[in-house]
């Protein structure tokens, strides 16, 4: 029987802790998965899981993306299976092997605004790799965009994050929206971070998306982003850890 | 079909061919596992080619069967079990084909491409191979849980064999592991790009009908191959 990767992606507006969300549950991964393999990938633009991780990429998705590109237009046509073949040699350049999981970055394309070709890439890549894991942890970039683009089509499992603002969970609700339509999720829910109290919860419209958990607001771990710590430094106790264990056990993940 | 006789000479006259083992084809049940190859570091005994390590691959189509008599797997250097370390790696694929079974014009270009992408699709258990197209290089990484289950180059080889015979137009094929430090790779690596170059050839022949050779930057590779300026003038006439 074929292996299927659980693919675990975090989506939601700018600026609610995505990326935190994200690298705590690779950590809690490793922790709960040592002889399982597990790939983070920073699907963001905006850069931020590789410093939370505590990983320095020297190449990213883009950059062999481009030279693929430039190749074809100086005149190397390749058959398509040179070209998965090339893009398979190369990933392994771009991934960067730490102790207990693989990381990629898609990287910051130059041109301005326009995603599209680094997103289509990125699909294609999960898609090559993806069979060859068992867990897989998707940063996403903020809003929709790669929900629309279907990069996130294999994700089994899709966590969307809001603030407790409104606009926060308007975002979710509209991702949701989309994601129905597009990703082939096995399940979904909302996780609100930095949440003052808990009482806050009851004030908050998520639509018909079931909420995974809650996480406080935390001064200590504010500060070691400031510091650019990994997360694999931050102690059990802190809310992120426990409310993101809370949340994997809620999706019978660990 | 000689396009590649004297390409395979020069390839046969870059390494000692009789320090080679000749390795017992047997029949295995080891496992391809097709797309799920992955191999990562910490699971990784070492790499065949990795880093700074040369990492050839040489593929070459003949109807001579002085060069390529039966099925046959060489192996120049250690066998799998017995390497420790990132080392240097060959592995040089030479097909015989049924004269004149490959056909002309593109046929003949796509029937040794066909020939040639055998090669993506083998994927034993614990021998991940990665392929560069643009380098030329075929580096293997090497699982160490199969090395104790005791994967050796005469497996993997008769996988490839299996494989090349799926081709119909197939007869046999002279497969050589090269894994000795006291070879000289990069004499290699050139017969190997000169390979590669003949079948561009092919390709740049029946796709660009030029009139005046003196213009081609492949006039070179033209003049030195048997076959090719036949070729290329039958291609004009046509």
């Amino acid at each position: 029987m074929e292996k299927k990767p659980i693919v675990l992606a975090v989506a939601g507006k700018g600026g609610v802790g995505k990326t935190s969300l994200a690298a705590v549950m690779v950590k809690l991964l490793v922790e709960a998965y040592p002889d399982k393999k597990i790939l983070a990938i920073d699907a963001d633009p905006a850069v931020g899981l590789s410093t939370a991780l505590g990983v320095e990429p020297t190449l990213t998705l883009d950059d062999i993306r481009k030279e693929a590109v430039e190749a074809a237009e100086n005149g190397d046509a390749r058959a398509t299976v040179e070209v998965l073949g090339e893009a398979r040699y190369r990933i392994f350049d771009c991934m960067v092997e730490m102790d207990g999981f693989s990381f990629i970055a898609i990287g910051r394309p130059e041109a301005a605004g326009c995603y599209c070709k680094i997103n289509t890439y990125l699909k294609e890549v999960i898609s090559t790799i993806a069979d060859n894991f068992d867990y897989i942890v998707i940063d996403g970039e903020a809003g929709i965009e790669q929900i629309n683009r279907r990069v996130m089509e294999k994700v089994t499992h899709l966590l969307l994050v809001t603030d407790s603002s409104k606009k926060g969970c308007d975002v979710v609700k509209t991702i949701k929206g989309v994601a129905d339509n597009l990703v082939m999720y096995d399940k979904v829910g909302v996780v609100v971070n930095r949440v003052p109290s808990e009482d806050v919860l009851k004030f908050m419209d998520l639509g018909d998306i079931p909420l995974l958990g809650w996480i406080t607001a935390d001064a200590n771990l504010t500060e070691r982003d400031l510091k650019g710590e990994s997360v694999f430094y931050i102690p059990t106790t802190a809310p992120i850890v426990g409310g993101m264990h809370a949340v994997l056990r809620k999706l019978d993940i660990i | 079909m000689k396009l590649y006789d004297e390409a395979i000479r020069g390839l046969f006259g870059s390494f000692d061919l009789g320090k080679a083992r000749q390795l017992n084809i047997v029949d295995t049940d080891w496992q391809d596992v097709g797309d799920h190859n992955l191999i990562l570091r910490a699971d990784m005994a070492y790499e065949l080619g990795g880093g700074e390590e040369f990492a050839v691959s040489a593929t070459a189509v003949t109807c001579d069967d002085n060069l390529v008599p039966n099925d046959q797997i060489y192996l120049l250097g250690p066998d799998l079990a017995d390497i420790t370390e990132d080392i240097s790696y060959a592995r040089i694929a030479i097909v015989r084909v049924k004269e004149d079974s490959l056909g002309d014009g593109n046929t003949l270009y796509n029937s040794i491409r066909k020939i040639e992408y055998v090669k993506y699709h083998i994927n034993p258990e614990g021998y991940m191979t990665r392929i560069s197209a643009s380098s030329g290089r075929e580096p293997v990484r090497v699982g160490k849980a199969s090395l104790k289950a005791g994967l050796d180059f005469a497996k993997v080889g008769k996988m490839f064999i299996d494989a090349y015979h799926q081709n119909e137009n197939v007869q046999a094929v002279k497969l050589i592991f090269i894994t000795a430090k006291d070879v000289d790779y990069k004499a290699l690596a050139e017969q190997s790009k000169h390979m590669e170059d003949i079948t561009g050839t092919i390709d740049h022949i029946l796709k660009n009908v030029v009139m005046d050779c003196g213009t081609c930057s492949l006039q070179k590779i033209c003049d030195e191959v048997e076959g090719l300026r036949e070729l290329h003038f039958s291609t004009l006439n046509k």
